[in-house]
């Protein structure tokens, strides 16, 4: 595999607390070239989220929704993640609650999809077609 | 002495000394020679003394002599006069002198006659007081019915009389009444009472009760009637105001919804209301007068009547019908304490057939609504489930392709935990949904919560906490054991989670049981996270769950259900980090009734 040192793994943030959601797309994204990092605690995201400064946050909207909703709200007014793509990765289609997010995914969702729809947001890490 | 002049001497000797006047014969030099009993009664024994010193105590005869100027001219004289008795008390009386000839016709002495008048002053004085004071409208009236006399109260409301009538005075009236007590005195010389209605000044309706009686009368006929009116405007008010307020009153029973019913001492019927006749499903006559049949009540009356001026407690009980058929009913009642007569219960009943149904019509409705929002919640929990079963066989797949052990075990595990997700999700929603009423037998509370408990010792040692109870002697109650089980087993599993998550040291689960005013009362209390504001508001909600992949988000769904078919409530106290307190309380009166054991086995 020829990677080119100049170009580092783009880092993608995953926020969800249901556990196996969150380390199967970890895995994935991570057999992808992706530096990932899982958060399963929605109150504590930002902070770690500041720190991180992912190029791409994919975002459970959670089953108490207004949790998911509310951090969403956060991140758009965070002046250091403001301008970070969200990719709503939810069971419920998000596009009426959320229109400007970056993409979305309902679950269930299957690796291809997973990769497809992160691909259309950041350069595949080993240099595919975006 | 001849025997008829003795007499004679002897009467009148008799006669001056028992007078009941006093008599004092003066000599010129106005000095005391003789003097009777009566005299001697008021003035003390004056003989040889001055009358000026001994009837007014002075040391100078009086500026305007009597007894001086009909020693002069021989004149019989009389006057009014206060004196001054021995103990230094005014004495009204009225003196009269007479002059005592002797055989020249010269006046020797006078003979002064004194009348006590201080005790038809002071009658006239109380009479005078009497008239003025007395708190109605006194007038004289002569036979023109003209005010000749009034007293204070009159004159005040009225003015001073300047020959008024006393129709035109008391009524505003142009002519006589034509029921007139005056009237009929003058006619009758008796006294009479009646009602009148007259118009005061500001031309506000007046009642009287008007008293007369003749005052005056000469030669047989009544000159003068003293009127009395008394003003009984307020009194009448108030008896208007207690005839509507009896009508409200009775209106207020008659049409009220809840049944009425009063009773006496000796359980007898004095009131009944439309709603009672209803609710016992008999006639009014039929039951007043006649003692409440004991059957009518399932409850004794003393259960119902609030004591020592308490509130009364409502108490959820049944009435039995004329017809013999049950009906439950809320009761209260109260004591009638009357300033007269013997004391009497009253007893209010409402019909909860129709609440009963409703109650249960909402309860329905809250299960339908569960399970739409279940079908609703299903496909989000399935869904996650799902996405958890396809990241099980990514991470095994990958695993395999890489001869990756450790890869292949974590996805394999994942697919494991998902499918027995996919398992406890549909066994609580089949519980869930399921209609089923509760089969209470008689269990004893602590049997089941010591059952569950057991269950529990393990996992608690596994985790290092510490799981307490505190069970007291609860009497066996009418419960589903099965359904009572599931909800403690919910609660205590939540009581784990709490503890786990919360990862503090030592963590505390305590099971509690009790009985406290006839409600059993289960308790399960942690010390774990708690619950912060957003996750209080949701905790009832279905398919709600703070534990991810861990919670199917029924449980306590679940566990209210249960509790609410027998007649409970479920209720809890948290606070975020510091722990959570579940309370089911089962009042007995609304426990579901038993179900009856089967006669014989096969």
């Amino acid at each position: 595999m020829s990677q080119k040192p100049s170009l580092p793994a783009p880092r993608v943030a995953v926020v969800d607390d249901e556990e196996d959601v969150l380390t199967f797309v970890r895995i994935a994204l991570e057999d992808a070239g992706f530096t990932v990092q899982a958060l399963d605690r929605p109150t504590e995201a930002i902070g770690a989220l500041e720190v991180f400064r992912p190029h791409l946050i994919l975002l459970d909207l959670l089953m108490p929704e207004q949790m998911g909703v509310s951090l969403y709200a956060e991140l758009r007014q965070n002046p250091v993640l403001r301008h970070v793509p969200v990719i709503i990765l939810s069971g419920l289609n998000a596009r009426d609650t959320l229109p400007e997010a970056a993409g979305y995914l309902e679950k269930p969702v299957d690796a291809a999809a997973l990769l497809h729809a992160v691909r259309r947001v950041l350069p595949d890490p080993r240099g595919g077609t975006p | 002495m001849k025997p008829g002049t003795d007499w004679k001497a002897s009467y009148r000797g008799h006669l001056f000394e028992e007078i009941p006047c006093g008599i004092v014969v003066i000599d010129r030099n106005l000095r005391i020679v003789d003097q009777n009993l009566a005299f001697t009664t008021i003035f003390g024994d004056g003989r040889g003394r001055t009358c000026y010193e001994v009837t007014r105590g002075r040391r100078t005869p009086c500026t305007e002599c009597l007894a001086e100027q009909t020693f002069r001219d021989g004149q019989r004289r009389s006057r009014e006069a206060v004196g001054v008795d021995p103990a230094g008390k005014a004495v009204h009386h009225l003196v009269q002198i007479a002059p005592i000839r002797d055989e020249t016709g010269n006046v020797p002495f006078v003979a002064a006659l004194t009348t006590d008048l201080s005790a038809t002053k002071r009658l006239q004085r109380e009479y005078q007081t009497l008239f003025e004071k007395v708190p109605c409208y006194v007038t004289v009236v002569n036979r023109d019915f003209r005010v000749v006399k009034a007293n204070t109260l009159f004159r005040q409301v009225f003015g001073e009389p300047t020959g008024e009538h006393c129709y035109e005075l008391l009524k505003r009236r142009h002519e006589r009444c034509p029921e007139c007590p005056a009237e009929q005195t003058f006619l009758d010389g008796g006294s009479h009472t009646s009602s009148h209605v007259g118009i005061t000044r500001d031309g506000a309706a007046a009642h009287y009760v008007v008293s007369t009686a003749p005052l005056v009368q000469t030669d047989g006929e009544t000159t003068h009637v003293i009127e009395m009116a008394l003003d009984v405007t307020r009194l009448h008010r108030l008896e208007a105001e207690l005839l509507r307020a009896n009508a409200l009153r009775e209106a207020l029973v008659e049409n009220s919804p809840y049944a009425i019913l009063i009773l006496d001492q000796r359980r007898r019927v004095v009131l009944v209301n439309r709603a009672a006749e209803k609710l016992w499903d008999c006639s009014r006559d039929s039951l007043l007068g006649h003692a409440l049949p004991r059957r009518a009540l399932a409850c004794r009356l003393d259960e119902i009547v609030g004591r020592n001026g308490e509130p009364a407690p409502l108490v959820d009980s049944t009435i039995v019908t004329a017809k013999g058929v049950e009906i439950p009913v809320r009761l209260s009642g109260f004591t009638l304490h009357p300033a007269e007569g013997e004391r009497s219960t009253a007893l209010i009943a409402q019909d909860l057939r129709e609440i009963r149904k409703l109650e249960r019509e909402k309860l329905d409705a809250e299960r339908l609504a569960a399970v739409g929002q279940t079908v609703a919640g299903l496909a989000h929990g399935i869904k996650n489930i799902l996405t958890g079963l396809e990241g099980g066989m990514y991470v095994t797949s990958g695993g395999l392709a890489r001869h990756d052990e450790a890869r292949v075990r974590q996805g394999w595990e994942m697919l494991e935990r998902n499918i027995g997700r996919v398992s406890s999700l549909v066994k609580n929603l089949l519980a869930f949904s399921r209609g089923d009423q509760p089969q209470p037998r008689l269990v004893r509370p602590a049997a089941i919560v010591a059952e569950v408990v057991s269950l529990f010792k393990e996992l608690a040692e596994q985790h290092n906490l510490v799981l307490e109870t505190d069970i007291s002697d609860v009497a066996p109650a009418s419960m589903d054991a099965e359904g009572i089980h599931t909800c403690l087993t919910n609660l205590i599993s939540n009581a784990f989670d709490a503890c786990l998550v919360s990862h503090k040291p030592a963590c505390r689960v305590l099971v509690a049981l009790r009985e406290e005013n006839e409600e059993i009362v289960f308790e399960v209390t942690d010390t774990g996270c708690g619950m912060d504001y957003e996750v209080k508001q949701k905790a009832f909600t279905s398919f709600f769950t703070t534990k991810g992949s861990g919670g199917t988000g029924l449980g306590l769904l679940l566990t209210r259900k249960i509790v609410q078919q027998h007649g409970g409530s479920v209720t809890f106290e948290s606070s975020s980090n510091e722990g959570t307190t579940f309370r089911l309380r089962f009042p007995r009166r609304r426990l579901p009734p038993l179900v009856e054991e089967e006669h014989n086995a096969g």
